[in-house]
């Protein structure tokens, strides 16, 4: 088998990969789920997780089954108290040997209130939940899937998605802007302490979601507004399962630099 | 754009400014602003703030000086926000400055791969990030009271907020966060002048931390060199070169200036 260091380049998606995908329950976790499972090669298994567990049945129900089993384990990424339960429904039952590859996909995010701004910005609690969610879990969750599989044995992928908002700033969009900036740089980290992890931040663009729709009528800004509205009318948003498409070949190619941000469209590499 | 007069009264806030880069960027913005400046220094160490007071005193005596101690991250920080922030006849200042520049290491033993404890991240954010945009929030509240004041906002940051370094993750994505927020900042309120100020690499504790706990080699090999060189840069020559930025008025809303620039 190949030495983990050499994995960039060599075909990982089609081995026997155990995977997983948080925010799973719909948008663009759920294409991501479809997506992979036409992909993933034969044993592999793919875990879903999300708070609804109901949204997470129903992307079970589209999963392709053929060669991948899929199980859901719902849980609240706000609720740090709880990761050890929700990591331990994640990762059990795996027989060591079984996968050649795991892959990790950190999907699950929230806007955060978008109506205010910087100096709006007071409450501490809120601010406290909203970087548990988007960065702690994020974190912690990728250090026990690293745990897991340890390196000998299984090429590891972590994928970040993330946004455009990571280093572009956005009129009161100082909670999403600042989370994805943190998540983005942690990864670079990441991926330059262990260069036999592939890690790849992923930005999918601006899509036809619930989480787009959200953002488009709530967002504090004006002129964000004007700007959310106008692609939405112009039919400039892209599909999820486009998006989804789009990382499933990267990953497919596996020729991405560890700890780059690729987009959807390739508008930008850093 | 042209250059700000700093010297008129000033209300001005400082924190971590117990020891190191605060304690310099206090002393060196009180001997530049004007006659009737407060400067509110504040610290969870009230010995070296009274340290920090004693010395401002004695180069900037036409400034005044309140001293706040207290964790800016606690339980009841709230309360000590407000303490911070108590501006005394509002109608006498002509600008209002805050530097955010109280942060931690975090814990650089660790890789990001080891860092599994939930609480020690979320308690990390809560002190290198959201800390600042609550103190932030009620300063911009107390000072709209000074009527057509200028108000200037400065995070002190790190070229780690652009650049990774291996074992310091916390570090690097909390100055990649406050770098952007006050991006945001700018871009939402342009009449605010907005500046994250990369002070170099410093002799201070926060240095010598670096230098005994790193847990990557090369990372640790640079902070120990500096330290056994002393070869650190002076935090008040960052300092003054600090205050000299904000008193040329050049700089880009928003920006990240490094000292080396």
């Amino acid at each position: 088998m190949a030495s983990p260091e050499s994995a960039q380049n060599t075909s990982v998606l089609g081995k026997p990969t155990f995977c997983v995908i948080t925010g799973a329950s719909r948008g663009l976790g759920r294409s991501l789920a479809v997506e992979l499972s036409g992909s993933l090669g034969e044993g592999s298994r793919l875990v879903l997780t999300a708070r609804s567990l109901s949204g997470l049945e129903q992307t079970q129900a589209l999963v392709n089954k053929t060669s991948v089993s899929v199980k859901v384990v719902s849980g609240d990424l706000e609720d740090s108290d709880s990761y050890h339960n929700l990591f331990q429904g994640i990762f059990s039952d795996i027989t060591p040997g079984v996968f050649q590859h795991a892959l990790l996909i950190h999907n699950a995010s929230s806007l955060g209130d978008v109506t205010k701004r910087v100096v709006e910005h007071r409450d501490a609690v809120v601010l406290q939940k909203y970087y548990t969610t988007n960065v702690t879990s994020t974190i912690t969750l990728t250090a026990r899937f690293l745990q897991i599989f340890p390196s000998c044995d299984v090429t590891r992928t972590v994928v970040n998605i993330t946004s455009s908002a990571g280093f572009t700033p956005i009129k009161t969009n100082s909670l999403y802007c600042s989370g994805k900036a943190a998540r983005d740089m942690v990864f670079k980290v990441l991926a330059e302490e262990s260069p036999e992890v592939r890690v790849l931040s992923f930005s999918p663009g601006a899509m036809d979601t619930e989480m787009f729709e959200y953002y488009r009528t709530h967002v504090g800004d004006p002129e964000v507004r004007t700007l959310l509205c106008r692609l939405a009318e112009d039919g400039k948003l892209l599909k999820p399962e486009f998006s989804a498409q789009k990382l499933v070949q990267i990953l497919e190619e596996n020729s991405y630099k560890s700890g780059a941000v690729l987009d959807a469209l390739g508008r930008f590499e850093h | 754009m042209a250059a700000a007069d700093l010297k008129v009264a000033t209300f001005c806030v400082v924190t971590g400014a117990s020891k190191g880069f605060g304690r310099a960027v206090a002393i060196n913005l009180a001997e530049a602003v004007g006659d009737g400046s407060l400067i509110v220094i504040t610290a969870r160490g009230e010995g070296g703030l009274d340290e920090t007071k004693k010395k401002i005193e004695a180069v900037a005596p036409h400034a005044q000086v309140k001293v706040v101690a207290g964790d800016i991250a606690g339980t009841y920080s709230d309360a000590l926000h407000a303490r911070i922030c108590d501006i005394p006849s509002p109608g006498s200042f002509k600008h209002a400055i805050i530097i955010h520049n109280a942060g931690s290491l975090g814990d650089v033993s660790k890789l990001t791969s080891e860092l599994s404890d939930p609480k020690v991240i979320t308690d990390y954010y809560q002190l290198n990030v959201s800390s600042v945009l609550c103190l932030n929030s009620t300063f911009f509240s107390a000072t709209a009271s000074i009527p057509n004041a200028r108000r200037t906002v400065v995070n002190v940051t790190s070229l780690c907020a652009l650049q990774p370094f291996k074992s310091w993750s916390l570090y690097c994505g909390a100055k990649a966060a406050r770098d952007m927020i006050f991006k945001v900042l700018a871009q939402e309120q342009p009449d605010v002048r907005v500046l994250s100020y990369a002070p170099g690499p410093l002799q201070t504790d926060m240095a010598e931390e670096a230098a005994q706990k790193t847990a990557d080699p090369d990372v640790r090999a640079f902070f120990v060199g500096m330290s056994k060189s002393r070869s650190g840069l002076d935090p008040d020559v960052s300092a003054k070169k600090m205050v000299k930025l904000l008193g040329d008025n050049k700089f880009e809303n928003g920006s990240h200036v490094d000292f080396y620039d």
